[in-house]
């Protein structure tokens, strides 16, 4: 079953939204739990997303879209 | 791990001699204060860690900007002209880097209920807001300024104009069963003291013009300390020592982890 890839509701507590920078791993590429894989920066702040497990990713947001805390962004299988 | 030296390092002894470190040991050094690898402030104990440094010329960029079209060529460009591009871990946009700029880094510890990012940046620039206001008598405070290099609601500003800019990363601590989640905070505040600004600024609209951006920074949104108490007393070791002493001897950073 494939995990969902969320931005955390807990980063930072405005309601800003944020812009993915940059992934770090490639779509399809093997990623593992902890690992960290993209950023996302709102307000100047870059903040961390981590692979909440191991397994092969599946990018449902590409770099620069627009994403708000709890949306999907990724699944890992 | 061995933390690549700061210039100074608040609250630990025989700070190295103020000279410019390389812009590479300057990320590796706000990695391992992000990662918390640096050793415990002890001036400042439960507090802030924070590091002041310079770096030499070269216009920095963040995380995601080299995938812009041009990016290359527009790096290759103003690398011929003196102005190597180099990539850093913190948000925002292009920033110049020179002699007379002088940077600070800061890691500190959020919990749970302290993630408002305007409260993290008021812990980068009300200091600074602070020592300007009782070292110097200048009034300043927080807010963008149009047409600033690397703009945003928490630049420091003096009469509508740009002095420090700020930045930060942000990394949530995984919540264990007897443990929340914290977040440490990397923060950073760039400060014009004295220096070639107008050859900065050309080099950042450089930049945009050679990677074909439609974006320009202009003279008049930017102020340096040179300007406001004259260039012996605002070059940036003469700065960093007063502010380490004033960072020293104030409660200002010192909060709860």
């Amino acid at each position: 079953m494939a995990v969902a890839v969320n931005v955390p509701n807990n980063l930072w507590e405005e309601d800003s939204e944020a812009v993915i920078t940059n992934w770090l791993v490639g779509n399809g590429g093997a990623v593992a739990e902890g690992q960290l894989i993209a950023e996302i920066m709102v307000e100047k702040v870059q903040h961390e997303i981590r692979s909440p497990a191991s397994g092969t990713i599946t990018i449902g947001k590409p770099a620069e879209s627009v994403v708000s805390k709890g949306t999907e962004i990724a699944t890992i299988a | 791990m061995t933390a690549a030296a700061p210039n100074l390092l608040l609250g630990t002894s025989g700070a190295a001699a103020f000279t410019p470190i390389t812009f590479e040991a300057a990320l590796q050094m706000e990695r391992n204060m992000l990662s918390g690898a640096l050793p415990p402030d002890t001036a400042l104990s439960n507090a802030s860690q924070i590091a002041v440094w310079t770096t030499h010329q070269a216009l920095i960029v963040p995380s995601g900007m080299p995938r812009i079209t041009n990016f290359d060529s527009a790096a290759a460009v103003l690398a011929a002209q003196g102005w190597p591009v180099l990539e850093r871990d913190t948000g925002g946009d292009l920033t110049p880097q020179f002699h007379g700029m002088l940077n600070l880094s800061m890691s500190f510890t959020l919990k749970d209920d302290e993630r408002n990012i305007a409260a993290a940046y008021g812990r980068l620039t009300q200091p600074i807001i602070a020592f300007l206001k009782d070292e110097f008598a200048i009034d300043s405070y927080a807010s963008s300024i149009a047409g600033a290099f690397c703009d945003g609601a928490h630049n420091v500003a003096i009469d509508g104009r740009k002095l420090a800019g700020t930045a930060q990363r942000w990394r949530l601590m995984t919540q264990t069963p007897d443990r929340p989640s914290v977040t440490r905070v990397l923060g950073h505040i760039a400060v014009v003291c004295s220096g070639d600004l107008d050859s900065a600024l050309d080099a950042v609209n450089g930049f945009y013009r050679a990677a074909k951006m439609d974006r320009e920074v202009v003279r008049d949104a930017h102020i340096s300390l040179h300007e406001l108490i004259g260039r012996e007393a605002a070059q940036p070791q003469a700065i960093a020592q007063r502010l380490s002493a004033y960072l020293a001897g104030t409660a200002t950073f010192k909060t709860s982890e």
